[in-house]
């Protein structure tokens, strides 16, 4: 462009922070070293409130201390007066022809061009643009050249900025690619500054979480370096992946806040709401459908056409990628992560409000006729902010207090109960509770209150109102009927207060039936909504025990008794299995080398329920001997065939040891009883010692088991 | 041709060769249990020697074919009548002999992973009325179970010890029997090999 005799002008724009004013520092810094050109930066910041020859001052003052420093002195004055017309008519021409060598040329580099197009800075931004149009840009061509640097689209300029950038041309600053950002990290690397040593791995992690924002890549690059030289190594510190996680990003979000606090509010109302439902729905892609489910969720009634092509906004910002088909996600995901935790949905919502200005304005006329007692005129008026912007906060929300004023408690609930899904704030919550205190007081019908109280009771636990209701159920309807109701409700949503209601209906239901099992029904319903319950604990403990004893697994009984609590019990159990094994292992002993081990092993438990500890090997608790209890039955049935009578043992013969089971129809519980040999030892010595203690334990477990009716 | 006949011809194909398998699998399972029912003639005068040689309690000695679930050849000593009453008798136990030895294995499996004793070498079950004792022999293709049945309850110890004895000798004799059956046969099937 600068060669060009006619085109001397460039409009360089992009998102904030994204490294606009670099570029520009770095013109100053390269201009003269490439060509004949004399660069001069010029910030409009903090200049907007300015007058055209406040303006035209400053810039001539900046251009004269450039000169000079180029060793080029300007004495002329003549702007202390009319500014406006001796600038471009005398002050620049005689710069340009007489103090310039000829073949030198000027290069104006404008930052923040845009601050002369705010709304506070329309006065000083009428008369400069202008200016610019007429009288700099067509001055001289050849020797007098502009860059404007702007922080927003050049689309978003008003009419008169547009006149002149119009004529320009204009190039987008955007993310950085890849080599780029490569060089950025490593510049800590490098041969002039060699105080980091980067790994492929961390260069990676940092350019998916920056994907070449340069601002972001610095300040993540920093955070880096002052952790890793924190504790003065004494080598250049090596940055692995696993450097970059966890407090280092959080510390990098946290140092980017006031620069990204700045680009935010850049954002207009529509596009925050929008960034900020795609940050919190996370790194992920998101479908306009997903989006708008997403607004939906989060209490935006309608999705109105600001809030529909906000993402296509933020795309042309280089904040998001992804098309209304396939679906956006953002392209930073630092930058995502700081919108995620310093601009929740949650509190950015409250910008819909500002969304439509003509509903905001008839929502403060509506808000003036309300502080009047004026009623009627402020719903009128609430009801058109609400058609123009049905996502107003404040008007939805005075919109509901009316009604309930007015008595017209269903439309209020409906919208308070949409603004405490995603408000859920006291007032909210107490206008919604006042709302279902009216419904309920106005359904007389048998379950329809209940369905009220229910749900106030869901909002405050403790409603005195809905407390005594409830208590009053529980008291005049049958505890059955009363239980099914509190089961539907706390089915709908598991709600604590549901709960609540569900666990005191339970325990007077369990207490007042004399039924045992279903007494346990009532109980292990209970223990599913109230695992720590002692009540359905220890009934239930009780239970299994009563169970496991009967069953001859006292072990198992003990363990339910200790885990109900029931320390007699417990102890009671203890002491027959203390006594029992003490028992079997006298028999070991007394047997002189030839049993190792007895065990009763429960046919129906298929375990070794108890077992003698002298010479045992360890496992012996842990034996299980698959479908034992069908061998006496098959056996039975075979030895009554072939007329040899029924099966009193069985002796298996192992390589070095032999096992022998007897098999007890006594008692109520299926049980054997075995005998493990000591190895090596024959059948002449260990069947008849066997033959001699299983009928003094048969007798020990009359203690311990229940005898069949028949046999007693 | 379309791909609907193709894909038919290849079902009809599969089936076909599935069918072929199981027929080839059954023909192979006959045959060996054939082998050994020929074998009867022989094995069971040895049976008879070993059981009337001495005075060993055992009344009963079988061999039943585990895999098909058939008694193969058993001996009974004749000279008692209630040897005669158990030779039927035994008959028509298999099913309960079925059963009981399905449910043994299964529970010497559980057993043998869980105490890792080593393995199993035989069974003895003693009934009201008599011992009933159980050997695997795994030296033939066909999983085979030796048994011998008491003359009565008492003597353990002499009937386990003399059945001991003669299981290597029968399964000595039925070995030998069944290679000289299938020599036989390989000369008849092919006369060139004389």
């Amino acid at each position: 462009m600068l060669p060009h005799d006619k085109n001397n002008a460039i409009v360089l724009y992009g998102q904030r922070r994204i490294g606009k004013t670099s570029v520009l520092r770095e013109l100053e810094a390269r201009l003269p070293n490439q060509g004949d050109y004399i660069p001069i930066y010029f910030n409009l910041e903090n200049k907007g409130q300015q007058s055209l020859g406040q303006l035209l001052q400053e810039l001539a003052r900046t251009i004269r201390d450039v000169l000079q420093k180029n060793g080029l002195n300007n004495d002329q004055s003549g702007l202390e007066t009319s500014p406006e017309n001796t600038f471009h008519q005398s002050w620049l021409p005689q710069v340009l022809d007489q103090l310039l060598p000829p073949n030198k040329s000027l290069v104006l580099l404008f930052d923040e061009f845009d601050v002369l197009d705010a709304p506070d800075a329309r006065q000083a931004g009428a008369a400069f643009f202008p200016y610019l149009r007429d009288h700099l840009l067509p001055l001289n061509p050849k020797r007098l050249n502009f860059v404007f640097v702007i922080g927003r689209k050049m689309d978003d300029m008003t009419q008169i900025a547009l006149s002149v950038l119009k004529v320009t041309n204009a190039k987008r600053v955007s993310l950085l690619n890849r080599d780029d950002t490569l060089k950025l990290i490593c510049l800590s690397d490098s041969k002039n500054n060699k105080t980091l040593k980067w790994t492929k791995e961390a260069i990676d992690k940092v350019w998916e979480l920056t994907s070449g924002h340069p601002y972001l890549t610095q300040v993540l690059c920093s955070q880096l370096w002052h952790k890793l030289w924190d504790n003065a190594p004494t080598s250049v510190p090596k940055v692995t992946g696993k450097d970059i996680q966890g407090n280092i990003i959080e510390e990098a979000i946290e140092a980017s806040e006031s620069a990204l606090g700045w680009l935010w509010k850049g954002l207009p109302p529509a596009e925050q709401v929008v960034a900020s439902a795609l940050a919190e729905a996370g790194n992920r892609v998101i479908t306009e459908k997903q989006l708008e489910d997403l607004l939906t969720q989060s209490g935006v009634k309608v999705v109105i056409r600001e809030l529909q092509t906000a993402p296509g906004l933020l795309k042309d910002w280089d904040l998001i990628e992804g098309t209304a088909k396939e679906g956006y996600r953002f392209r930073v995901e630092l930058l995502r992560r700081w919108i995620a935790k310093y601009k929740p949905l949650s509190e950015v919502r409250k910008e819909l409000d500002r969304l439509e200005p003509v509903a905001d304005n008839l929502y403060k006329v509506a808000l003036g006729f309300y502080q009047a007692r004026n009623l009627e005129d402020a719903l009128t008026y609430l009801r058109q902010a609400d058609r123009l912007n049905p996502n107003h906060l404040a008007a939805n929300q005075l919109l509901a207090e009316i009604l309930l004023a007015q008595n017209q408690p269903n439309e209020a609930r409906e919208i308070l109960e949409r603004l405490y899904t995603y408000q859920p704030d006291s007032t909210t919550r107490n206008r919604l509770i006042q709302a279902l205190l009216e419904l309920a007081k106005a359904n007389n019908g048998e379950d329809e209150p209940v369905k009220f109280y229910e749900r106030v009771l869901e909002l405050d636990i403790n409603h005195q109102v809905a407390h005594q209701r409830f208590t009053e159920m529980l008291t005049t309807q049958s505890i059955e009927e009363t239980r099914n109701l509190l089961e539907l409700w706390y089915n709908k949503g598991k709600h604590e207060a549901a709960r609540s209601w569900l666990i005191k209906a339970l325990l007077k239901q369990a207490q007042g039936n004399g039924d045992e099992d279903k007494k346990s029904e009532i109980y292990e319903r209970l223990l599913e909504i109230d695992p720590e319950n002692i009540m359905a604990k220890q009934w239930l403990g009780q239970q299994q025990g009563k169970q496991a004893e009967a069953e001859g697994n006292l072990k198992a009984a003990l363990n339910a008794y200790r885990l109900a609590n029931l320390e007699n019990k417990a102890i009671e159990v203890e002491k027959k299995i203390q006594d029992l094994e003490n028992f079997l292992n006298t028999l070991v002993k007394n047997s002189e080398e030839v049993i190792a081990t007895i065990f009763i092993y429960g046919l129906k438990s298929n375990q070794v329920l108890f077992h003698s500890q002298l010479d045992s090997p360890e496992s012996v608790a842990k034996w299980s001997l698959g479908e034992l209890k069908e061998i006496p039955l098959v056996l039975n049935k075979f030895g009554q065939e072939i007329n040899r009578g029924g099966l009193k043992h069985v002796i298996f013969q192992l390589t070095d040891n032999i096992l022998s089971i007897y098999f007890l129809d006594d008692f109520e519980v299926l049980i054997a009883v075995g005998f493990m040999s000591i190895p090596g030892q024959g059948l002449g010595n260990f069947g008849p010692a066997t033959e001699r203690h299983i009928n003094e334990i048969k007798e020990k477990l009359r203690q311990i088991f229940k005898e069949k009716n028949d046999s007693v | 041709m379309n791909a609907p006949i193709i894909s038919y011809f290849t079902a009809v194909e599969n089936w076909l060769l599935k069918q072929l398998r199981n027929l080839v699998r059954t023909i192979t399972a006959l045959q060996q249990q054939n082998v050994l029912r020929e074998c009867r003639e022989q094995v069971v005068p040895e049976l008879n020697r070993l059981v009337t040689q001495s005075e060993s309690g055992i009344n009963t000695i079988f061999i039943y074919d585990f895999a098909h679930h058939l008694i193969l050849c058993h001996y009974t000593q004749s000279h008692q009548d209630a040897g005669k009453l158990l030779e039927k008798q035994l008959d028509s136990a298999t099913l309960c002999l079925v059963e009981a030895l399905t449910c043994l294995n299964q529970v010497l499996n559980h057993f043998g992973k869980t105490t890792r004793l080593g393995p199993l070498k035989h069974t003895v079950f003693q009934l009201t009325r008599g011992i009933l004792d159980l050997y695997c022999l795994d030296g033939f293709k066909v999983p085979l179970v030796l048994g011998f049945i008491s003359e009565k309850a008492e003597g353990l110890g002499l009937f386990i010890s003399n059945s001991n004895q003669m299981v290597n000798a029968i399964e000595a004799q039925l070995k030998e029997v069944i290679s000289l059956k299938q020599r036989n046969d390989r000369v008849v099937d092919n006369p060139s090999a004389i």
